[in-house]
């Protein structure tokens, strides 16, 4: 805006810096960064509690669980759809924490590697039988159309309702999306990653994850239409 | 189209994208929360049952699987038809006239070719005529009906076979397809156990005779012990409860049963 008002007065060759400039940014935005309000996203632990998990101390490792134990199951629920499959998802991704907590390296964020681990579980469930059944009978005793116990952002009783009607709408409308469209657009809005960070996730190249991404949203704003007429 | 253009949401993709960017962030139960908690702690975390994965089969690979069952399929079909077409019956020599029944039905035996496609293991054949027919399964076995004379077929799967003889004359003779095979004849009073060899069944209001040409054959009644008869012998049962009779073969017999199992294989003991 204030470069498109400079304009007249700028010689020729500022059109051409309005241009580069136009390009980064069409490059940052590119990478598909998700507005900061809605993030999940975690920081990393304090590095003495990531020392203090690879020594397997107690209170390393309570601090640890309290740092991604919310994370990690929102995210488990929000691709499962259901309170039962989050629990068994989210204990067995502590399992396998539990059983890698001496080879953590305490100068890398263990953030990425605790989302691939939750993301591997969900995909694990996914390809069991007794999963798909489920999605083939259609019987998911999904919650996922029941009342969810969310942290509630109103004070008001009322509008708390109408949040929770509109959350159990939307979560159905992504589970009715396939689990691979399901997992980019929840990491991408919910979790807070960009394009850049899913495809190193999902170990994917960039360009199909943002038209997968493009793909999901679509499919998404589809099936909610119904909710906003 | 530039990466922005290609990025441009539509109104219903913008709220859609809100919708999950504002989605609140679900509560485990407590009891859960703890109890993880505890077991993270202390590491005994218990590993779930595995659950049976199931791998998502690629359509081309789903392609590839139904052209493996059609292939398996036609192979099947391919395999009983061969099978179908394995040990037979069928008429030994073309005969101009006369008639072979058949499960009581009369087929001319100048028609070889439907003799021949109701030849089947379990029919009753009779001949009701004045020459005598050979019927034959190549290498197997040859069954000679004399005239007035009726059997039921054994079938030629497997090494147990049954065959009965109803009335009449009928004389077996087996050959190199047929070893290790058992063959169980009945007539109304007496059973003959053939292991290979050349025997005549003759059947009349007397009893039963079985004249051994080749080979030693278990002969008995129907409800008792076999008892072996040797090469160049016959043996009677009588229907009237006389005691069985074992005695040298008739030259006439023993030259019928010679020239049968000479036509049939040649060069068989």
């Amino acid at each position: 805006m204030v470069i498109e008002a400079c304009q007249p007065y700028c010689a020729p060759w500022m059109v051409l810096v309005r241009k580069l400039f136009e390009r980064l940014l069409s490059a940052w935005m590119d990478t598909g960064t998700a507005d900061p309000a809605s993030r999940n996203a975690i920081d990393p632990p304090d590095r003495a509690v990531l020392e203090g998990v690879r020594r397997e101390d107690p209170d390393a490792l309570g601090a640890f669980f309290e740092h991604y134990f919310d994370s990690v199951y929102a995210l488990t629920y929000r691709l499962l759809g259901n309170r039962a499959k989050a629990e068994d998802a989210t204990q067995d991704i502590f399992c396998k924490l539990q059983r890698a907590a001496t080879k953590l390296d305490p100068d890398r964020d263990p953030t990425p590697w605790v989302t691939t681990i939750t993301l591997n579980a969900c995909r694990s469930l996914w390809r069991s039988a007794a999963h798909r059944m489920d999605v083939r009978s259609s019987s998911l005793e999904s919650d996922s159309g029941a009342p969810i116990d969310v942290i509630s952002q109103s004070p008001n009783p009322e509008e708390a309702r109408e949040a929770a009607e509109r959350e159990k709408l939307v979560q159905t409308a992504l589970m009715d999306l396939p689990d691979s469209l399901r997992t980019v657009v929840v990491l991408h809005d919910y979790q807070g990653l960009n394009h850049k960070e899913i495809a190193s996730l999902l170990e994917m190249g960039h360009d199909a994850i943002r038209k997968r991404y493009s793909r999901a949203l679509a499919e998404l704003a589809d099936k909610l239409r119904g909710v906003w007429e | 189209m530039n990466p922005s253009d290609r990025d441009k949401l539509s109104a219903a993709e913008t709220r859609a994208r809100d919708a999950v960017r504002t989605l609140g962030r679900p509560l485990a139960h407590s009891a859960f929360r703890e109890r993880l908690k505890r077991e993270f702690v202390s590491g005994t975390v218990p590993e779930l049952a595995r659950l049976p994965v199931e791998h998502p089969v690629p359509w081309y690979r789903r392609f590839g699987l139904l052209s493996l069952g059609a292939a398996a399929a036609a192979a099947a079909v391919l395999v009983i038809a061969l099978l179908g077409q394995g040990p037979r019956w069928e008429l030994g020599e073309p005969i101009p006239g006369g008639a072979l029944v058949m499960n009581d039905i009369e087929i001319p035996l100048g028609d070889a070719h439907a003799v021949n496609r109701y030849l089947k293991a379990g029919v009753r054949v009779a001949r009701d005529d004045s020459t005598m027919i050979n019927l034959v399964s190549p290498e197997r076995m040859v069954v000679q009906l004399a005239p007035y004379s009726e059997v039921v077929l054994p079938s030629l799967r497997g090494r147990e076979m049954r065959a009965q003889v109803t009335r009449g004359e009928v004389r077996f003779s087996t050959g190199p397809e047929f070893a290790g095979s058992r063959l169980l004849i009945d007539t109304e009073i007496a059973r003959v156990e053939l292991l290979g060899s050349t025997i005549a069944v003759i059947t009349g209001d007397v009893g039963t005779c079985v004249c051994v040409y080749d080979g030693s054959v278990p002969i008995g009644p129907l409800d008792g012990e076999l008892v072996s008869v040797p090469v160049g012998k016959r043996k009677i049962l009588h229907k009237d409860g006389r005691p069985d009779l074992i005695e040298d073969l008739e030259p006439m017999e023993r030259m019928k049963l010679q020239m049968l199992q000479d036509a049939a294989f040649p060069g068989a003991d």
